[in-house]
């Protein structure tokens, strides 16, 4: 019997090394954005690529300034402006 | 005849303890009639095992057939009335009812079961805690949450078939049993009432994650429930004849609510393991142990009591944890989202009023429920992708918000170690 515990217990081992190795330990840990982080710049060519770099940009540097991410900001901006008409 | 007796007395045990956890699937579903809080509504679980804990230490003294009567009685009532009631607090009321009755129940089960009845005892309580969660989630989903009440009304019958105590001679063997005395019994009752507190995590947690968190059906958060029982059955040879079973069932289920606590993926396949193991150290460590916490005793009032008392303990530990981690979660999982929407590559047209949907969907999500963006995207063709993404990450951030309090309760299980030495009878 003590040889049936002994591989219950190793079976548990071997199920935790399994997680571990299939990245248990970081899933779901993705840390939040930081204030002014270096972001990638938004891929593709022509007019609307272009005015989304541009705005971007812009609230990159507005929430840098604030001290904020600009996914706080822009959180922040649209809680505030819930009452605007664009936001029902 | 005596042997049909305490069959029904068992399955009136195993029901009892499966009370603890029978309506964790039904949450969902009474949150919505009573339109109440989740805090509220956890009242329907608790005033249970809150009830159950006192009524067991306190109904110790009476003659056991007659509080068995009684107790059958009352459950039953309580139940026809927790299946008809129309407000959440006189559910919560008959709860307690309910676990009163039960606890009566419990409490006579031993002295007329007697000594040779106190492993069989164990089985039940550790099966009926085990299946808890599964046969209220199918019973939900197959029909309604009243359903789960209306099913266990017929305890009441109980009442008219209790066994006459066990015989004289096996009350005396009872006396003598092996592991008799106090100091050992409650070191015994000491380590059952820290390894039940640390099930909290397969019972409820666990469960609370597949189907809040997750978004799967009651049922099929049930199917991979069902994993604790078949865990629990398939120790039931090696748990009978190793008397080490308590001290390798804690750490097996020490090591089944760290791997909950570490699951790699949103994939019910990673908590099924963790549950089976789970499930194996319980029905390892728990009939042994209750046997250990019976011997010699003269009612299982105290056990009882104590396995229930640490039911609650642990949940008044975990709830705070898991609750804080749960919103800081929350706020994570908004501001990666987002991050998700602004880098996505769509054009403005498709992403600002996407935006906007999402926007107004998140400030509706009832608090403590993972969102489910689903009519917010079918209303944006083309963005697939990004819906997937949203889920995963939502199921990711909230799964690791579930990490602590798993972790806590293997702690639990871990410390249910150090009383054992004390607790083991001498052969």
């Amino acid at each position: 019997m003590t040889r049936v515990l002994a591989a219950a217990l190793a079976a548990a081992a071997a199920f935790l090394g399994a997680e571990l190795a299939a990245g248990g330990l970081g899933y779901g840990g993705k840390p939040a954005p930081r204030p002014c982080e270096h972001r990638e710049r938004l891929p593709g060519s022509g007019i609307d690529p272009l005015v989304q770099r541009l705005a971007l940009g812009a609230l990159d540097a507005a929430a840098c300034a604030a001290g904020k991410s600009r996914e706080e900001l822009l959180l922040e901006l649209a809680k505030k402006g819930s009452d605007l008409p664009i936001f029902g | 005849m005596r042997a049909a007796r305490n069959a029904l007395l068992l399955a009136g045990v195993a029901l009892a303890f499966a009370d603890s956890s029978i309506v964790v699937l039904a949450l969902p579903d009474l949150l919505t009639r009573f339109d109440t809080s989740i805090q509220d509504v956890s009242w329907v679980i608790t005033s249970y095992n809150v009830a159950v804990a006192f009524a067991a230490l306190l109904a110790q003294r009476w003659e056991p057939r007659a509080l068995a009567r009684a107790g059958a009685s009352v459950f039953g009532l309580a139940s026809l009335g927790c299946a008809v009631a129309g407000d959440l607090w006189l559910l919560v009321g008959l709860r307690a009812v309910q676990g009163v009755g039960g606890a009566l129940l419990l409490a006579a089960a031993l002295p007329l079961l007697g000594a040779a009845g106190s492993r069989r005892f164990g089985l039940a309580a550790t099966l009926g805690a085990a299946v808890g969660p599964a046969l209220g989630g199918a019973l939900t989903q197959a029909f309604d949450w009243r359903a789960i009440f209306v099913a266990q009304s017929p305890v009441v019958l109980l009442a008219l078939a209790v066994p006459r105590p066990a015989a004289a001679a096996d009350a005396g063997e009872a006396e003598a049993a092996p592991g008799g005395g106090r100091a050992r019994r409650a070191a015994a009752n000491l380590s059952l009432a820290l390894l039940t507190g640390a099930l909290v995590g397969a019972l409820f947690l666990v469960v609370v994650l597949l189907v809040d968190g997750w978004r799967l059906s009651p049922l099929t958060a049930a199917g991979v429930a069902s994993a604790l029982p078949v865990g629990a059955l398939a120790a039931r040879g090696a748990a009978r004849s190793a008397s080490r079973a308590p001290a390798v069932g804690a750490l097996l289920l020490a090591a089944g609510l760290a791997s909950l606590a570490i699951v790699p993926r949103a994939a019910v396949g990673w908590p099924v393991g963790g549950l089976l193991l789970c499930g194996l150290g319980t029905g390892l460590a728990l009939p042994s142990l209750t046997g250990w916490a019976l011997a010699g005793a003269r009612s299982g009032g105290t056990s009882v009591g104590a396995r229930h008392l640490g039911l609650v303990l642990a949940f008044v530990a975990v709830t705070p944890l898991l609750t804080s981690s749960l919103s800081a979660g929350t706020e994570r999982a908004k501001l990666l989202g987002t991050a998700q929407v602004l880098d996505a590559p769509y054009a403005i047209r498709t992403k600002v009023p996407l935006a906007v949907d999402l926007v107004r969907a998140i400030e509706h999500v009832p608090k403590g429920k993972a969102p489910d963006f689903s009519p917010q995207f079918a209303r944006h063709p083309g963005t697939e992708g990004l819906h997937r993404q949203l889920d995963e990450t939502v199921r990711s951030v909230v799964t690791r918000s579930f990490r602590g309090s798993f972790l806590l309760c293997a702690l639990l299980a871990l410390t249910s170690l150090a009383p054992l030495p004390l607790a083991r009878p001498r052969s």
